[in-house]
């Protein structure tokens, strides 16, 4: 199991802190009938950035356009607040908490340079995979999963699938 | 019904401001708190070794699950003013493969790399970075790779209308799965992968 | 001795949630996918409009509501006026939430309520009042061709009103 560095206090029951996120999920359910989301706020921060840089060319992509035509600011958003709540409390969490060392988290057998590679990667095949299935572990597998909706459930055991067979071939990064 | 608020009008847009921000601010803190804010404490749920992802999404999801539809059954709660995503098949299902081959290689999900990111890990913030040119590259591709992808809409699917089922039954077999699976994860945390290299 | 309690709370919350699932179900079982409290039907005085109020209404929402005629019978018996806003529902059709979700898409728009059985009327206005719509129910007896004779000949006052609010950009 992995554990929290020396330096930093203990991670807390996994099983409270679910608990926490399933009772913050059901207050915005309560509040807005909406859920959580991450996807949604980096895509349109993207989207955002790359209009100021080039309207013309976001123009022409129909599926970032869609984000900066609408009738209130790409940014004016739900999924946007949420992202700047997340921050603040990662920041309050992480300083309190003493996780705010910069560093590489990496695999044990792996080296600086294989890690940038692969979280680069990674990050490619999530944001493609995410913009697909139409939202993240957060916004489709929790908000969904937890309203009993098959997308989230389907997409939940994709996940699993998928990441469970790859590990074994990239064992070398992580074990 | 009293809820959900927003969707009746009781709360305007600064209420609604206010009540992600406050989501937000919770979901980021738990994140750091539980240690999903850690590459390779994520990643190791592919390996068996540290089932904590399970753990904490397993709960998130029985305690909404519970909460939501308790509050429905007691009439204070509209479940069909309730976002749904619309279940397609083959968006969502390889979609989710492509997430979750992102996901161990890259050691992180969207909300975990920003709650990592924010704590100042480096590889946090290059997986955003490639997150954005996934983007790009999706983007970019969009119209091929919806019509590759993407099978039939079938519209706003639950599970209770698939195993026909009422809310109540199909929350209490997610509540027996849940535990049955939290008792097998407890059984094989690091059994999996006995010899590493 | 963090373990021990770990492992207490741990029990705690399995059987926590094997209480809560199995009241769940039990409701589940007993009630289906509707809920189990039964609605608290009411609606306020304040939430009245006569006959002549209607045009009042028109205008000051810009026709964006919708004045609706529920009935006991399976179909509507007067032929509706081809209007977006005017309708007739028969009172079955509430039972259903999805429907109402569907048929009254949003909660801002005040929805005029008439039948021609009172009883039917305040019913229908009752339970979309629980479900959170802006409910006026119109007070007047009428019949549905009177209506329909006031929404397409308005008083002329009353044209001039909408016209000009009509040439206003607003949003509800």
């Amino acid at each position: 199991m992995i554990e929290a560095q020396k330096h930093e206090k203990p991670y807390i029951n996994p099983y409270l802190g679910g608990m926490g996120l399933g009772m913050v999920l059901f207050f915005t359910f309560f509040v807005a009938g909406k859920g959580l989301g991450a996807s949604g706020a980096l895509t349109r921060m993207f989207a955002f950035t790359l209009n100021l840089i080039s309207p013309s060319y976001v123009a022409g992509q129909e599926y970032l356009y869609k984000y900066v035509s609408s009738s209130n600011h790409v940014l004016y958003h739900w999924l946007t607040f949420m992202f700047v709540g997340v921050v603040v409390g990662s920041l309050v969490a992480g300083f309190r908490q003493r996780r705010m060392k910069v560093e590489m988290l990496k695999g044990p057998g792996t080296t600086n340079k294989r890690r940038i590679i692969t979280a680069f990667v990674g990050g490619i095949l999530v944001a493609f995979g995410a913009r697909l299935a139409g939202g993240c572990t957060s916004g489709l597998a929790l908000t969904g999963a937890a309203t009993l909706g098959a997308a989230g459930w389907v997409f939940f055991l994709s996940v699993f699938a998928a990441g469970l067979a790859v590990a074994y071939l990239i064992r070398r990064e992580w074990l | 019904m009293l809820a959900p608020f927003l969707k009746l009008g009781y709360i305007d847009d600064l209420g609604m401001i206010f009540t992600s921000i406050v989501a937000g601010l919770v979901f980021g803190y738990i994140l750091v708190s539980t240690g999903m804010g850690n590459s390779r404490k994520i990643s190791a749920v592919f390996y068996g070794k540290d089932w904590g992802v399970m753990k904490v999404m397993f709960s998130a999801v029985v305690t909404t699950m519970i909460l939501t539809y308790s509050a429905f059954y007691l009439g204070l709660l509209d479940i069909n003013l309730i976002q749904l995503t619309k279940l397609n098949l083959g968006a969502q299902i390889y979609g989710g493969l492509i997430f979750g081959t992102g996901m161990v290689i890259g050691g992180y999900c969207p909300g975990t790399a920003i709650a990592a990111g924010t704590t100042r890990k480096i590889d946090a913030l290059i997986f955003i970075l490639g997150f954005m040119a996934g983007l790009w590259l999706f983007a970019i591709n969009y119209t091929a790779i919806s019509g590759f992808f993407m099978t039939e809409d079938l519209g706003k699917v639950t599970l209770s209308g698939v195993f026909n089922l009422s809310y109540g039954t199909m929350s209490m077999l997610v509540v027996l799965t849940a535990l049955g699976t939290f008792l097998l994860l407890n059984k094989t945390e690091g059994k999996l992968y006995k010899k590493t290299i | 001795m963090s373990k021990l309690k770990n492992i207490k709370l741990n029990h705690a919350l399995v059987a926590l949630s094997l209480f809560l699932g199995g009241i769940l179900m039990i409701t589940g079982i007993a009630s289906g996918n509707r809920a189990a409290v039964p609605m608290n039907l009411k609606y306020d005085v304040s939430q009245t409009v006569s006959f002549s109020d209607l045009n009042i209404l028109r205008t000051k929402f810009k026709n964006r509501l919708k004045i609706v005629e529920f009935t006991s019978n399976k179909v509507c018996l007067d032929t509706v006026a081809n209007l977006k806003f005017q309708k007739c529902y028969s009172l079955s059709e509430l039972e259903n939430v999805k429907w109402v979700r569907k048929s009254f898409s949003s909660v801002k728009k005040p929805v005029v309520i008439f039948a021609q059985v009172e009883k039917d009327r305040d019913y229908a206005a009752s339970v979309l009042n629980y479900y959170g719509y802006n409910v006026q129910v119109l007070t007047e007896a009428a019949s549905t061709s009177d209506i329909i004779k006031q929404i397409k000949n308005p008083k002329k006052e009353y044209i001039e009103e909408l016209r000009y609010s009509k040439s206003r950009k607003t949003r509800l």
